[in-house]
């Protein structure tokens, strides 16, 4: 025997021992890792780690310290060539109507339809569930049956999404969907699938559990699917089966018989691909069915261990039906197996998620006999769930065994080589940047003539006054000075979305485990990390995924430090005011250092949290590595407008509403000059108004930092949303000068201004300070509100503030005062 | 429109923007989510 880590690249092995580590041990067992199980080592990442392996037909990376805890046999046997038998036709799509099941049933379990008085919480006549394994397509599916009859938002208590929509069923009636997040497992270990799981086991009294459920299975990864969802048709709910990427699994030469697959299961199998709108109608029509089958598939495991879970079952709260031997109702024999399963250290707390009461000291009873009866009952578990499925696997695919995805092979050396998988992550990272600034320009200019074209109108239209002053130095000139900044965003969510749809992000978490890992962190942290270059919320929302409660919340503390795309304004602007004329490389560059500065500004907390306040191992990591996929411009395109649809919403409220705030601060209180006096300066009005008192309190603080007190109201305005911090310079500027936005852009205005002393306010030092800050500091309300609900406390987002913002201080002052020292400006 | 019209709309707007605000932190202590306006679509899951 040898440890798994020993393979090299090509070489196969087989399982023969797992992990000692239970939980460890529980996560591959769950991914199909189980003794007897062939396993290919493809690749490790350019670092040396993790590594990636092939098996059941998927590809899963594990680190390696894990890899070598798992002992194989070489298998020395050559590798039979993958005969070319003739691919069976895929089935024309249509609705499969199911009779009697042929299901084997173990010993302890009879057939039986839902227990007749059982209350069942049906939120709605035709409501469904909609569950399957992350990448399979679920999403897609989802939102091309809803279409834009979609609601987003959250589970209380997390800040986990809840997406339902609806769609119009063959009879004119309503048809919901409720998209459940993505699990491998009803043993849930990370917060999203506990909601998955919760829904399903109908646990939460905020989400009662839709009546029916849809399973959305990736045909392409059958097997693996499929350990999910046996545990799904288990539940004994009315269930329809979405058999998803047929044209992928037709490709590979393993196409699947959903008859047959019907058949077996008892339950419809419906052919679709989710990214053609056309083959959605059979699902559509058995979406509509008044009549969904409960299936009574069982996996036929061992009786000792279907005992064991009855008797746990038999104890939970509320269960009438104390005899053992008697019908079991599925649900509950479902939630006393994911008690039994659970690993010792996790056992209290699931116990307390399932609501398990007394059930609990009986499931640590039959745990105790288990062990005597049945040596490795957990692994045989698995195993002969595995089992049964490739039996249902063989059936259904005819024997064939999948060709391996030839192109994502070829990818993937290229892209995860040692040295070009670098190159080209990082010649990603600077096109994205470089575009942002060229391409963007174009639609950036059209924009900004179009507000000075507004205000020139409203000028002409409206005689003095003060109503006039806000629509043009306050509204226009407010909500102008952040609406331009729109085309660059744009351009950065496409690329996002662009990396996301083809598959290439879980490659650069696959790349960035090594440098994770060194932080204390995984790879999977590296995913909300990079999500927050395009805003702090989601990628915060997105840590559900991390199971460690610990990397959990340093993944949350320094996510706002990535550079999110409300600081992209500030950015731009200033690096203009900086470099006017320099060309777009450089700036694109500086850019880019900005960007780094973040993310290494991130990573060096995480290591620092890590050592310190919240110590803890490295995470296990394993991860699912889909294969590439042409990306669906259609959703890349959804996204980008429904993301430019929020960013104007949110300019049209909230910013508009701070930049009517701030036109109020700044011009009142006037001044009253006796009379005879000359009318003040428009100057001296704003330092008497309460902006200005407020940034003259301020800059003491500031000036250390190169700022004077008009960057201290842009400082403080930026509290409520970074990408202000623009518009407020054009409000105070326009407010000082007198000028409208048509003479010329902002950059213009700030590179003109003079302190007391006639020196330039905005010098390149000044502007390398407020990046820095900007950079660094804690800036958004918004992010803080969420961070308070995810760590369902005030210590953490209070901490947060404090830590961001005192780095950057510290950070802009060791620039600004260091820069003079060495003699720059 | 005289000048004191359109003090008085301007002051108007601007009580309207603050209430905005009072009515948003309201709404919030009551509900959770996001607050909105960042759109909250969640990553993938890899």
């Amino acid at each position: 025997m040898t440890p798994l880590s020993s393979l090299k690249p090509g070489q196969r092995g087989v399982i023969t021992r797992l992990p000692a580590d239970e939980q460890l041990a529980t996560r591959l067992r769950e991914m199909g890792v189980l003794r007897g199980t062939e396993i290919t080592f493809v690749r490790s990442a350019p670092l040396g780690d993790p590594m990636e392996f092939r098996l059941r037909g998927f590809d899963l990376s594990i680190r390696r310290a894990d890899a070598a805890q798992v002992l194989i046999t070489l298998d020395s046997a050559q590798m039979a060539t993958e005969t070319m038998r003739p691919v069976q036709p895929v089935p024309p799509a249509h609705v499969v109507s199911t009779g009697p099941t042929k299901t084997v049933l173990s010993v302890s379990h009879v057939p039986t339809a839902p227990p007749a008085g059982e209350p069942r919480t049906e939120a709605h006549p035709k409501s469904y569930a909609v569950v399957g394994n992350p990448n399979c397509g679920k999403t897609t599916l989802f939102n091309a049956l809803t279409g834009l009859r979609q609601k987003v938002a959250n589970y209380p208590g997390v800040t986990v999404e809840k997406k339902s929509g609806q769609f119009i069923g063959q009879h004119g009636e309503k048809v919901e969907l409720l998209d459940l997040p993505g699990s491998y497992s009803l043993g849930a270990h990370a917060p999203d699938e506990r909601i998955t799981r919760d829904v399903l086991l109908d646990l939460r009294q905020d989400t009662p559990r839709p009546g029916r459920v849809l399973c959305v299975v990736d045909a392409s990864h059958l097997e693996r699917n499929l350990y999910f969802i046996t545990q799904v048709i288990e539940l004994g709910l009315p269930t329809i089966i979405a058999l998803n990427m047929i044209d992928v699994a037709q490709a590979q030469g393993t196409p699947v018989n959903a008859e047959r697959l019907s058949e077996d299961l008892g339950v419809p199998v419906i052919p679709v691909q989710a990214t053609r709108r056309e083959t959605l109608l059979p699902l559509r029509l058995a979406l509509s069915r008044a009549d969904i089958p409960h299936s009574v598939w069982t996996p036929e495991l061992p009786s000792i261990w279907t005992r064991a879970a009855d008797k746990v079952a038999a104890c939970w709260p509320g269960q009438t039906n104390s005899d053992s031997r008697g019908p079991r109702d599925p649900q509950a024999r479902m939630k006393a197996a994911i008690l039994l399963s659970s690993t010792d250290s996790d056992t209290a707390s699931v116990a307390t998620e399932l609501g398990a009461g007394p059930a609990l000291s009986a499931s640590i009873g039959q745990r105790t006999t288990l062990d005597k009866e049945l040596p490795e009952w957990r692994e045989t578990i698995v195993a002969e769930r595995y089992a049964r499925i490739g039996k249902l696997c063989h059936a259904a695919q005819g024997g064939m065994t999948a060709i391996s995805d030839k192109l994502t092979q070829r990818l993937d050396d290229l892209l995860t080589h040692k040295a070009f998988g670098w190159l080209v992550f990082f010649g990603m990272m600077v096109l994205m940047f470089v575009s942002i600034f060229t391409i963007a320009s174009y639609p950036m200019d059209w924009i900004e003539s179009g507000f000075g074209l507004l205000s020139g109108a409203v000028q002409e239209a409206m005689p003095p006054g003060d109503l006039r002053d806000l629509l043009t130095d306050g509204v226009i000139a407010g909500v102008g000075g952040v609406v331009i900044f729109l085309p660059q965003i744009l351009i950065l969510f496409f690329f996002i979305g662009l990396l996301e749809d083809t598959g290439y992000m879980a490659r650069a978490a696959f790349l960035m485990d090594r440098v994770m890992s060194k932080v204390g962190l995984h790879g999977k942290s590296f995913i909300p990390l990079l999500s927050s270059y395009a805003c702090a919320i989601p990628g915060i929302m997105s840590t559900r995924t991390i199971e460690n409660p610990k990397d959990r919340l340093v993944t949350i503390l320094v996510a706002p430090l990535m550079s999110c795309s409300a600081r992209l304004p500030v950015y731009a602007l200033m690096i203009a005011a900086l470099l006017p004329s320099e060309s777009v490389w450089l700036k694109g560059a500086i850019m880019m250092g900005l960007y780094l500065l973040g993310t290494v500004a991130a990573l060096l907390f995480a290591w620092l949290f890590k050592k310190t306040i919240l110590r803890g191992e490295t995470p296990i990591f394993l991860m699912e590595l889909p294969p590439y996929r042409l990306p669906s411009l259609r959703q890349i395109a959804s996204q980008m407008f429904q993301r430019a649809g929020l960013f104007l919403k949110r300019a049209g409220t909230v910013i508009l509403a701070i930049a009517i705030i701030l036109w109020f601060l700044a011009t009142f209180p006037k001044m009253n000059p006796p009379e005879g006096a000359p009318e003040p300066s428009k100057t001296e009005q704003l330092q008497h108004s309460f902006a200005g008192r407020i940034g003259h309190a301020l800059e003491p603080a500031l000036e250390p930092l190169g700022m004077d007190w008009k960057i201290g109201i842009g400082l403080v305005a930026a509290q409520a949303a970074r990408e202000v911090f623009v518009g407020t310079m054009s409000i105070v500027y326009n407010v000082e000068t007198g000028e409208d936005q048509q003479d010329g852009a902002l950059v213009q205005t700030l590179r003109e201004q003079k302190r007391s002393d006639g020196t330039a306010v905005f010098t390149p030092l000044t502007c390398l300070s407020i990046l820095v800050f900007f950079v660094l500091s804690m800036q958004c309300v918004s992010t803080l509100a969420v961070v308070r609900r995810e760590t369902n406390s005030f210590r953490w987002p209070i901490f947060q503030f404090c830590y961001m913002t005192g780095t950057a201080y510290l950070a802009s002052f060791l620039i600004y005062q260091g820069g003079r020292l060495l003699g720059f400006q | 429109m005289s000048p004191e019209f359109q003090t008085a709309i301007a002051l108007g707007l601007v009580v309207a923007a603050a209430a905005f605000f009072v009515t948003r932190w309201l709404r919030a202590r009551k509900k959770t989510g996001c607050g909105g306006g960042c759109g909250c679509s969640s990553s993938k899951k890899f």
